[in-house]
């Protein structure tokens, strides 16, 4: 290790000559909105020199002192070029004017290169206008469900937002929002996500090779960003589908200083549905939905100074009544973020980003029996769990001269979790568990990466990233015996006292070798550690999947992950293709041991009912991509393995994790017919799931019962589905815009597996006794259609 | 509480309002052969141990299959030890299913004594070892009336718990005059530790009556035997509950941990069957040295045997 610190520290130390250099810096907007562009490029013309802009939108390159032509662009916005004489420091802000269509044969190609040339791999971005542009289900363009079509990321199927990189768990992507983290994204047991594609301006995805900036999770980073609001002018945006409604006002407070946006979203099944429900019914008062608001301030004090201040609240309210039987219950679950933060330039070279951030996620159970003739309570059972987050990080980023571009910063957060909270009252017993369960931790890194172009050909990324976590009391450790059964005694943990202490060195490296203009090589290393867990009882994300955090009994899942591609462009840029392989060792996994139930926490820690293990993946991916003309679109392929070895589990032997997938195809197709018609296409094909089934049956004490074969032996029939849709742009003017959305999901109406059950038919006596498999599948052909306006 | 659960799971079959369903043809491997002992030495008893074996899942049921999966006879040979004496049991008829085990003539339960059983079968050899723990008392036995139902009821009892922790009790119930043997009760887990009450005094009610439970042959599962609402509601009746004029005699057993992990992954093996929201429970076994599962437990029982006059009196015989 040490050694590979020094060979690190020896990167980062800026060498060789520079001349005199003078610096071009500014930021790169949308002309109409005001809305800064991430990711735009900067690119001096006829010149492998350029940059992007960064996650504000800010740019800055530094050149000899000349005359320069500098294209800036954008995908989507037609390119502008200035002729600049650059003698000293210069800003220059530039605002790009989007293109509807990209039909035109724009000739962008150092922005389509990047693929090739830029040194980070396993990297795709997508802007949300390429989201919006594909099929959504029943309408809700989702933005989770769109990156579960890019290879080596997939889905678990439906009814599920939850995502898997590279054979890496859900609860191993950093899913982060304007830079606060978000726990649960999803909505309605998974079947949507908590991102309202209208409050979103783009996103990113790292399956590897990820910057020391980012830490806390070992499979991958999904990083969105909120859009800011229009500097310009007041614009509402807003769409009426067949489950949900939705609408976003934004605009100015202070032309070009400060503006804000408002997002909201509210799902209507409940609503739709409660005029025909009786006032009678036993039912009565039932009902399920979900909101969502986005909220987003932005103060621009100067070029050097800008304040963001963003928000999201998002809840699911399940509730079932039933009066007859007495039965209330109710399931609220939700996450809530809001983050601060301030932007600072100390010179065009020398950014500082300051963010304070306060996260939140709750889940609720809570079920009241009323005796219906007495009116009193019976029964009342109330089970949360949830993690709160207060979360401070300070970044940097210095570009000291073209060839370096080094980020450095810290970050301090304060969990609490609740892993299980349990209070009960069963006729006159009461238990209250609710505050011994919770479990506090500090984390803290700091981190450094350099970003080091050695020549046209060459660049080398290193960081690395130091990191420590602590879990302090007050706590309760229930110590169990051998058999798990029975505590033998109870540790108790004072305030502040440490019960857990963890630490993490986490090693990036990747370096590019460009073998001509339209091809290079690339190869990453990195290594992470993660302080929280996700156990999941089912296949299924569902909210009742506990967050644990690291303890004395659990300690943090590492990765490491070594990958290697092959990039190149074809036809003049027009194709952008890639080819990746990847392996990935994964160390302390957790599993819920067998038969673990949620309600095993009553008097108990909830960590001592999971069993550890490890596991591996590998796997190759192609990504074929065109993003110019009128088709535009891509195929993903992933073909991969991915096993679980726990000793708990078949007496160590390596078992496939349940979302295995030796092949993933994705194949999305967009075409612009005309200016006002627009089809699209999405077609999946994935191996099915695996699953444990019983094997055997047995009778033991007059009963039969289920005897299961190895874990995740039976693998479910694949997963395949194409949707379609079309756009119809009804009217465009300068002030109003309309169009309709069209969608058919499961076009040939294909029964996927959800999951499998077993029931018993006939009788010993009459000689037909057997058991029956029956798959549930969820979604049958289902159209849908959005009416969308904008104005 | 572990009703939330399955309660929650039927509500995402509801929402799931779409969802359809196929039959479909699963192909599993043939299950590897398992010899399940069910075998028991109680206090003042001698061992008594039946054998049967397991089939494949989707093995279609007979009475020949059942009648095959019975080991009787000669075909194994059991034999018990308390680490001194030797007791090779005998094969006997019983008179609840399988109606067929091998019973000991040697020793009978003692408490604080390990037993190990070890079992010659088709050529391979099964072991397994327990103890009879200390017996704990019942200090109380009452009947609770059911409103509605005239002279139907359970009954409840207390007991004090040891303040060491550790504890596990097995609650079976016999009716004099019915039933020749003790079995579990309807409607709850007969098994538990003492998690929640070490220590003290824990009020056990409601305990419905125990029952012979047997899935080959109890017909009330089946839709194809008609009975009237009547004659459904009558079997019911009798079958839950106890009833003024009865003779019951309830049996508190101490059990060591392996007996408690038996019967509780079996409980959970049971409830969780066929449910795709949890992970699936292997039963844990006791038995080993080939491929088994069963147990092989000792009793540490008190049993009180009372008489039921009616809801006010209980007379306490033994």
């Amino acid at each position: 290790m040490k050694k590979s610190i020094a060979l690190i520290l020896l990167i980062l130390i800026p060498f060789g000559y520079f001349a005199q250099k003078v610096t071009l810096s500014g930021y790169i907007k949308d002309k109409d909105t005001g809305e800064e562009l991430l990711g735009a490029n900067v690119i001096v013309k006829n010149t492998n020199t350029g940059t992007t802009t960064n996650s504000y939108g800010f740019y800055t390159l530094s050149l000899t002192p000349g005359q320069y032509d500098i294209v800036f662009s954008f995908i989507g916005y037609k390119e502008i070029i200035e002729t600049i004489d650059l003698k000293t420091n210069k800003s220059i802000n530039i605002s790009l004017e989007g293109s509807a269509i990209m039909t035109q044969e724009v000739v962008v190609s150092s922005e389509k290169k990047s693929n090739v040339q830029d040194s980070k791999m396993s990297v795709i971005k997508l802007p949300v206008e390429t989201i919006k542009a594909l099929p959504a289900f029943m309408g809700e363009v989702d933005i989770l469900k769109t990156i579960q079509l890019l290879p080596g990321v997939q889905s678990s199927g439906e009814g599920n937002s939850g995502f898997y990189v590279r054979g890496g768990g859900p609860d191993q992507n950093l899913i982060l929002l304007d830079e606060a983290t978000i726990y649960n994204a999803a909505h309605l047991f998974g079947f949507f996500s908590v991102f309202n594609a209208d409050a979103i301006k783009d996103m990113e995805i790292y399956k590897g090779g990820m910057p020391a900036q980012y830490g806390g999770r070992i499979s991958s980073v999904l990083d969105i960003s909120m859009k800011n609001g229009n500097m310009k002018e007041l614009e509402i945006d807003g769409g009426i589908g067949t489950i949900s409604s939705r609408l976003t006002v934004q605009g100015p407070i202070k032309k070009d200083t400060c503006s804000y946006l408002f997002s909201a979203r509210r799902t209507y099944i409940d609503v739709l549905v409660k005029p025909f429900i009786k006032k009678t019914s036993p039912f009565k008062g039932s009902g399920y939905y979900f909101y969502d608001l986005n909220a987003k301030l932005n103060y621009r004090f100067s070029d050097k100074d800008r304040l963001y201040l963003s928000a999201y609240y998002g809840k699911d309210i399940f509730d079932f009544k039933s009066t007859d039987a007495g039965f209330d219950m109710k399931i609220p679950w939700g996450n809530g973020m809001a983050s601060l933060r301030w932007n600072h330039l100390f010179s065009s070279t020398f950014f500082s980003n300051t963010t304070l951030v306060a996260s939140d996620y709750k889940f609720k159970t809570d079920v009241t029996m009323n005796d219906t003739e007495e009116g009193s309570t019976l029964m009342r059972f109330v089970q949360t769990s949830g993690i709160r987050d207060y979360y401070l990080k300070q970044d940097f980023t210095f570009i000291p001269n073209p060839k370096h571009t080094i980020k450095f910063g810290a970050n301090y957060i304060y969990h609490i979790f609740s892993p299980n909270s349990v209070s009960a009252e069963y006729y006159a017993m009461q238990i209250d568990e609710s505050d011994i369960m919770k479990q506090y931790a500090h984390e803290a890194a700091i981190y450094l990466g350099d970003d080091f172009k050695i020549s046209d050909r060459f660049t080398i990324y290193a960081g690395i990233r130091g990191a420590i976590y602590t879990q302090v009391g007050p706590f309760i450790r229930y110590q169990k015996d051998d058999l798990l059964m029975h505590n033998i005694d109870t540790i108790s943990y004072a305030k502040n006292e440490i019960v857990a202490f963890y630490n993490s060195l986490e090693p990036r490296a990747s370096i590019k070798i460009g073998l001509d203009d339209n091809s290079s090589i690339k190869a990453s290393f990195n290594q992470n550690k993660q302080f929280v867990h996700l156990a999941s009882l089912s296949a299924s994300t569902l909210p009742t999947d506990l967050w644990v955090p690291c303890s004395d009994v659990v300690k943090p899942q590492e990765a490491r992950q070594y990958a290697i591609g092959y990039f190149r462009n074809f036809f003049n840029d027009h194709f952008e293709t890639s080819l990746e392989i990847y392996y990935k060792d994964l160390f302390n996994l957790i599993e819920y041991a067998d038969g673990a139930m949620p309600g095993d926490e009553v008097g108990n820690n909830a960590d001592n009912y999971f069993i550890f293990g490890n596991g591996y993946s590998y796997g190759l991916e192609l990504f074929i991509k065109k993003q110019t003309g009128r088709l535009t679109g891509w195929v993903g392929y992933t073909l991969s393995k991915t096993e679980r070895i726990f000793e708990d589990v078949d007496n160590g032997e390596p078992f496939p994790a349940k979302y295995d997938r030796r092949h993933d195809l994705s194949f999305t197709a967009t075409y612009n017919i005309n200016e006002k018609w627009t089809a699209s296409m999405i077609f999946v094909y994935a191996t099915g799931n695996t699953t444990t089934l019983p094997v055997g049956i047995f009778m033991t004490d007059g009963d039969l019962v289920s005897d299961y074969g190895r874990r995740n032996s039976y693998r479910m029939d694949p997963y395949h589905r194409l949707d379609l849709s079309v756009n119809y742009l009804h009217k465009k003017t300068d002030k109003w815009e309309s169009s309709w959305n069209f969608s058919v999901y499961n076009v040939y109406n294909r029964k996927n597996p959800y999951f499998i059950y077993f029931y018993h038919e006939g009788s010993i006596s009459t000689g037909d006794y057997t058991a029956k498999a029956k798959q549930v599948s969820l979604f049958p052909v289902l159209p849908s259609i959005t009416w969308n306006f904008k104005f | 509480m572990k009703t939330i659960f399955y309660i929650f799971s039927i509500l995402l079959f509801l929402i799931c309002v779409v969802s359809c369903e196929k039959d479909i043809t699963v192909d599993l491997p043939k299950a590897e052969e398992k010899l399940i002992v069910e075998g028991t030495i109680d206090l003042d008893e001698f061992a008594m141990v039946i054998l049967t074996k397991n089939s494949s899942y989707f093995d279609i049921m007979t009475t020949e299959t059942v009648n095959n999966s019975i080991i009787r006879d000669n075909q194994a040979t059991v034999i018990v030890s308390n680490g001194i004496i030797y007791d090779t049991l005998e094969p006997t008829s019983i008179e609840k299913w399988p109606h067929f085990a091998y019973i000991g003539t040697k020793i009978r339960g003692e408490i604080d004594k390990e037993y190990s059983l070890k079992i010659l079968y088709n050529e391979k050899e099964y072991f397994a070892t327990t103890i009879i723990p200390d017996t704990v008392g019942i200090d109380s036995v009452w009947f609770e009336k059911v409103d509605g139902f005239d002279g139907l009821g359970f009954l409840g009892m207390n007991w004090t718990d040891p303040s060491q922790i550790g504890n596990n009790y097995l609650v079976t119930t016999k009716n004099h005059g019915e039933q020749k043997y003790f079995f579990r009760p309807y409607f709850s887990m007969h098994i538990m530790d003492d998690i929640l009450f070490n220590g003290q005094i824990m009020s056990y009610t409601p305990i419905f009556k125990g029952f012979e439970h047997n899935d080959y042959y109890n017909d009330y599962y089946d839709p194809n035997v008609i009975d009237t609402p009547e004659e459904d509601s009558l079997y019911y009746v009798n079958a839950f509950f106890f009833k003024y004029g009865d003779t019951v005699s309830i049996k508190l057993s101490t059990v060591d941990a392996n007996s408690y992990k038996f019967w509780s992954s079996w409980y959970r093996n049971y409830m969780t069957e066929g449910n795709p929201f949890t992970n699936p429970a292997s039963i844990k076994t006791n038995i080993e040295g080939a491929p088994a599962n069963g147990y092989w437990m000792g009793y540490g029982s008190y049993i009180k045997t009372v008489y039921i006059v009616d809801s006010l009196n209980i007379e306490i015989i033994r």
